[in-house]
């Protein structure tokens, strides 16, 4: 086996103390509360968020930028905790009145959203892996949604964290558990199904508990077990036996490796392993048949776990192990049963001093882009080192100290000026903090995919505010699933209705992912971090996708509706796209544009229509299509401008 | 701000930005990709994956003993009770089933091989047969996973990405890394061909490989929607620039210059695309060498031809992927069809390759995930019978940039059951305990990414606190193969 100079240098640059093991990594300490720094009288109205960040400026020497416009927060509090742009009204009020009263209702609104829920619903889908298909060879379809709409719902409740990840992990094992506590454990249920003909099923089996104990680990411990399955992590304190001690908790699930071929027709192909939970609920909504969900459950036999050498499934080694967590985290409770029940409990406690510090850094990462622990998944001694470990500290007693109130740490985000400053960086700041690690602005990043095409749709008064449901198919390019299933799966027709609900809830094909849903997670296995990228890719969906075409043209009417010179309409459309007005040299740029584009429409009706025509969406008919069409290219260009694509 | 600073200020600005950009020779070439370890002999490689696996017996590796011992039990020491997969595993007779057609020797080195391709043969001399290859993998999509990603599981960064991130581009209007794919048009085996084969893992989405559709539109939403024209969308795009070049410079955020310049790639790519696709610019000598489904859009030949077209246009890495070998109960009809249909194209992206003097620095490789088993899966006397899965020995060839051709590499058992030394020992290799005399999915993996001059375990990055790489911790490469 090859020697890694690279892993001892490594080594060599961790602090030294950690590396000798003479002190636990921090991550792993018990939590304890830290001081707020005291930072001179000047700075005596500063709140403890914005304290800890202020240290750190000082100490860099750096000056934080201004508070964000009204607009800009409006429009930043909508985009981050709803995912939709706010209405034109909601900006004009709130910049009537910008006082921190009228912040604090602007958030509160939002947070006691459905869309809020929604949006922040898809974490956790990247995070479940979650899908509406099988993976794999044959890729059937599978019922999942009723457990998106679990967790929607959940998350509309503000439900305690912990009592969700109880749920998730062991629903099924709670005292009498109601039905919604058994369907939490879909979570576990939803890795990729292996149905391939001459798949060893024990081999299979032992793939879904592997990937069901990296999951657990890296969304809620934020460690990379994946590691010990074949041999001692080299960094994290977990060694194999460890792993399989971990591996034991899930070892039991009362799933084979098996597909019950019996539970498919024709076409949708819906393909299941025991066992499932009914919902007798949703017969009409499934074309009469009740839907069927995988959930956890355990056999009444315990199987027996052994060390894997090597991972390898069928290579045994060893005593049987009894079900335990790796010794550097702590230990279950003496009374704690030993079983998914007890795993849960301890996870989502105050005893394991990751859970809190993983949960607080995604709330921080959902806000400001990117945690304070730059690697979500990784907390262990090769993840990044958090740049503001007090702050991560604090925020994770705070979680715990509130009953794991997920609102609570969420509003105090939200109030910290640290949040409500602009993300314009002055030249300094560029060049002293391109990347922002020390919060002196606020971050400004592209929007997801997801919240790119509900803005898309809200911005043209199409979204449709239904809540959870059957998966939906809205525009797809032709061909795509027939040409990647090589025949075996066809795209279903789309429909106007389909194509004005929330992204949320398109069908999702584990493999065929969605191409207009660029930088999106795969969804094959656990994803806490999101991806940013560029690529010419995303530039052809949001001009060419006939989503978007439909949306700029529906604007476009809109806004030749509200107003009645080109001034004004210019105005308007650049405001809804950008959340403000033009600068004047702006305004001429889209002045030539738009005479330019008159003119193109006038010469070529036949393309003006063609351009209309995109789409379910009626144009209205009082509107000269030249007209129309020339505004339609002109809020498509509107709607591509950075500045709204991005997150003010 | 002055004009001095803004110049400053964009370059600063650029140089933060460019890592994640999918391609542009300047960008990548300053900013990205850090260029090869060492010379290389390849600048490019097409990789021609027949998935399915393809029978080693019957094509590649000539057996006279399936022959001689026709309907007889493999010796229990020969398969000395490795696994199988489900689909024989509960078969009470493994009788031997001898080559479909017979071999013969084919150019000047007399390379032996199945006539059954005769197209091949004609390049016998510019290819080297690997037929001590192996893999522990034993499905298809785990298989080709390895293949493809150095991995059973997805969620790596495939071949293409990898070389990609290490030398990017060398075209500015399309991507490194490209995919096309194919199937048999009899749809007789279920293996689909999923976008993790060509994915880039825990690397930049902006280097994952870009697949070329069979129908519709190349590159889903290349073409403008319809009432808006190519000369329109310039002059909007070229609008977008104006004004977000005005909001760059109030806000100072280099990702609006990058994805602003993203626009303007898709522009290009709006071009070139097509015009890659156009074949009526092909004289009609060149068509003719990839066979009557050239002109079929998704075939097979097709796709080797636009291959060509792409590698030929600067394409770092194309990834052929064709399914349809999969001859559990078929072989006998599939086997020959197959053949047909993929033996001519592939030898003719070899052939026109080396007329146009590409071959000589593009490294072709052409393998299926595993082999398939000297014994019969079924009963031979039926109509209906085949061969399963087998990745103890197996056969590749590869040919180009440097690659000793006419020649062939390693050897099997007289069954083709087991990879066996020089000597003729039968060895158990795994990539724990290789053999130099056996060549292991990783050691191929090594050799390829060698030809490009990028050393397989200094290529690396870092993910979750570990540095991977495509060999993961294994890999050698196979001197033997290189001139």
């Amino acid at each position: 086996m090859a020697r890694r100079p690279e892993l001892l240098l490594f080594l060599l640059l961790l602090p030294p103390r950690a590396a000798l093991g003479q002190e636990p990594h921090w991550a792993f300490r018990p939590l304890a509360r830290p001081a707020v720094p005291e930072l001179g009288p000047e700075r005596a109205a500063l709140g403890p968020i914005d304290r800890f960040v202020q240290a750190e400026l000082d100490a860099a020497g750096l000056e934080p930028v201004e508070r964000a416009t009204p607009r800009e927060l409006a429009s930043r509090v909508a985009l981050d905790l709803t995912g939709l742009p706010p209405t034109p009204d909601e900006l004009r009020a709130f910049e009537a009145d910008p006082s921190a009263k009228a912040y604090e209702a602007l958030v509160e609104r939002a947070l006691g959203s459905a869309a809020h829920a929604e949006h922040y619903a898809l974490a956790w889908l990247d995070a479940a892996r979650y899908a509406d298909s099988n993976g794999y060879q044959n890729d059937g379809d599978r019922y999942a949604w009723p457990w998106r709409d679990w967790i929607v719902e959940a998350l509309h409740a503000n439900r305690p964290l912990d009592q969700l990840v109880v749920e998730m992990i062991a629903g099924d094992l709670l005292p009498e558990a109601s039905e919604a506590q058994r369907l939490a454990t879909a979570f576990l249920r939803m890795n990729p199904l292996n149905n391939e003909g001459g798949a060893i099923p024990e081999e299979v089996r032992f793939g879904y508990v592997v990937d069901r104990v990296n999951t657990v680990a890296t969304s809620f411990l934020g460690l990379t077990v994946a590691c010990a399955q074949c041999h001692d992590h080299k960094l994290d304190p977990v060694s194999q036996r460890e792993y399989y001690e971990l591996f034991a908790f899930f070892d039991n699930l009362d799933d084979d490796g098996t597909v019950d071929a019996n539970r498919r027709n024709s076409y949708h192909q819906y393909q299941l392993e025991k066992p499932w939970l009914e919902l007798p609920q949703w017969k009409e909504l499934c074309g009469g048949e009740a839907p069927l969900v995988m959930i956890a459950g355990d056999r009444a036999t315990p199987r027996e776990t052994k060390l894997r050498e090597r991972g390898a499934y069928d290579k045994s080694v060893g005593e049987p192990l009894a079900p335990a967590v790796p010794r550097a985290l702590g230990a279950l409770p003496a009374d704690a049963p030993r079983n998914r029940l007890g795993l849960a409990r301890w996870i989502a406690s105050r005893e394991n001093p990751l859970f809190a510090r993983v949960q607080a850094n995604r709330a921080w990462q959902q806000l400001f882009g990117r945690g304070l622990v730059g690697t979500p998944e990784d907390f262990g001694l090769a993840g990044e080192r958090p740049t503001h470990p007090a702050l991560l500290e604090w925020l994770a007693c705070e979680l715990v100290a509130s009953g794991f109130d997920q609102r609570a740490l969420l509003r105090a985000l939200l109030a910290s000026e640290t949040y409500q400053r602009s993300a314009r960086a002055s030249a300094t700041h560029a060049e002293r903090d391109p990347q922002n690690r020390l919060y002196a602005r606020s971050s400004r990043h592209r929007l997801s995919s997801f919240a790119l095409r509900d803005r898309a749709l809200a911005l043209a008064g199409l979204l449709d505010p239904r809540v959870g449901g059957l998966p939906v198919y809205p525009y797809h390019p032709a061909g795509l699933w027939k040409d990647v299933s090589f025949e075996v799966f066809d795209y279903p027709a789309t429909t106007r209705e389909q194509n004005r609900r929330r992204t949320l809830y398109s069908f999702w094909r584990r493999t065929v992912m969605p191409p207009a849903l660029f930088d999106a997670a795969h969804r094959q296995s656990c994803v806490v971090r999101p991806l940013r990228t560029s690529t010419p890719l995303h530039s052809l969906v949001l001009w060419n996708d006939p989503t978007y075409v439909e949306a700029a043209r529906v604007l476009a009417a809109r806004v030749v509706a509200a107003a009645a010179t080109d001034e004004e309409r210019l105005a308007t459309l650049f405001e809804r796209a950008t959340l403000r007005a033009p600068r004047e040299l702006e305004a001429q740029r889209l002045r030539a544009a738009l005479h330019r584009e008159r003119a193109r429409y006038a010469a070529d009706p036949a393309a003006a229509s063609a351009l209309l025509a995109v789409g379910f969406e009626p144009p209205p008919t009082e509107l000269a299509p030249v007209e129309l069409a020339a505004w339609s290219a002109l809020a498509l260009l509107a709607m591509n401008l950075d500045e709204g694509l991005c997150r003010p | 701000m002055s004009h001095a600073s803004r110049r400053d200020f964009l370059r600063t600005a650029l140089g933060a930005s460019l890592g994640g950009l999918a391609f542009g020779r300047g960008a990548l070439a300053r900013d990205g990709a850090r260029g090869p370890h060492f010379a290389p002999r390849a600048r490019r490689v097409v990789w021609m994956l027949h998935g399915g696996a393809p029978s080693h017996v019957d094509l590649f590796d000539r057996k006279p003993r399936l022959e001689t011992d026709r309907g007889q039990e493999l010796p229990a020491e020969v398969r000395a009770g490795q696994r199988l997969t489900t689909m024989t595993a509960g078969q009470a007779k493994f009788p031997l089933l001898p080559s479909l057609r017979p071999f013969r020797r084919y150019g000047e080195s007399g390379l032996e091989l199945s006539t059954l391709l005769p197209h091949t043969g004609s390049i016998a001399d510019r290819i080297c047969v690997v037929r001590s290859c192996y893999s522990e993998a034993i499905n298809h999509a785990p298989a080709m996973t390895l293949w493809l990603t150095g991995h059973q599981q997805p969620g790596r960064p495939s071949f293409g990405a990898w070389v990609a991130h290490a030398l990017g581009s060398e075209n500015d209007s399309l991507p490194a890394f490209l995919v096309l794919t194919s199937r048999d048009r009899q749809n007789s085996c279920g293996q689909l061909l999923y976008d993790h084969y060509w994915g880039s893992g825990f690397l930049s989405s902006a280097l994952q490989g870009v697949k070329l559709h069979g129908q519709g539109d190349p590159v889903p939403y290349l073409s403008n929607p319809p009432g808006i024209s190519a000369a329109q969308r310039a002059e909007l795009v070229s609008d977008l620039r104006a004004l977000n070049e005005a909001h760059l410079h109030a806000v100072h955020d280099p990702e609006i210059e990058a994805r602003t310049r993203q626009a303007e790639l898709a522009l290009r790519m709006q071009e070139t695309v097509p015009e890659l696709q156009d074949l009526s610019t092909e004289p009609e000598h060149v068509l003719a060498l990839y066979g009557p489904d050239v002109r079929r859009r998704g075939s097979y030949a097709q796709n080797c031809l636009l291959a060509r077209r792409l590698l030929e246009r600067g394409a770092r890495c194309v990834q052929l992927l064709h399914a349809g070998w999969d001859q559990h109960r078929n072989l006998p009809t599939q086997l020959e069809i197959q053949c047909r249909d993929t033996d001519q194209p592939s030898a003719a992206l070899v052939l026109d390759l080396k007329q146009r003097g590409l071959l000589e620095d593009t490294l072709v490789v052409w393998g299926g995930e595993f082999g398939r088993t000297p014994f019969c899966q079924g009963d031979p006397s039926a109509k209906e019978h085949g061969r399963d899965h087998h990745g103890n020995a197996f056969s590749i060839w590869l040919a180009g940039a440097g690659i000793r051709g006419g020649t062939s590499f390693g050897a099997s058992d007289e069954w083709g059951y087991n990879v066996v030394d020089r000597s003729g020992h039968i060895l158990r290799p795994t990539k724990d305990d290789p053999h130099p005399d056996a060549v292991h999915v990783h050691d191929v993996q090594a050799t390829m990414l060698h030809t490009l001059g990028l050393d397989h375990e200094r290529l690396t990055a870092r993910f979750q606190g570990r540095d991977f790489r495509l060999t993961d911790v294994h890999g050698q490469v196979v001197r033997s193969l290189l001139a």
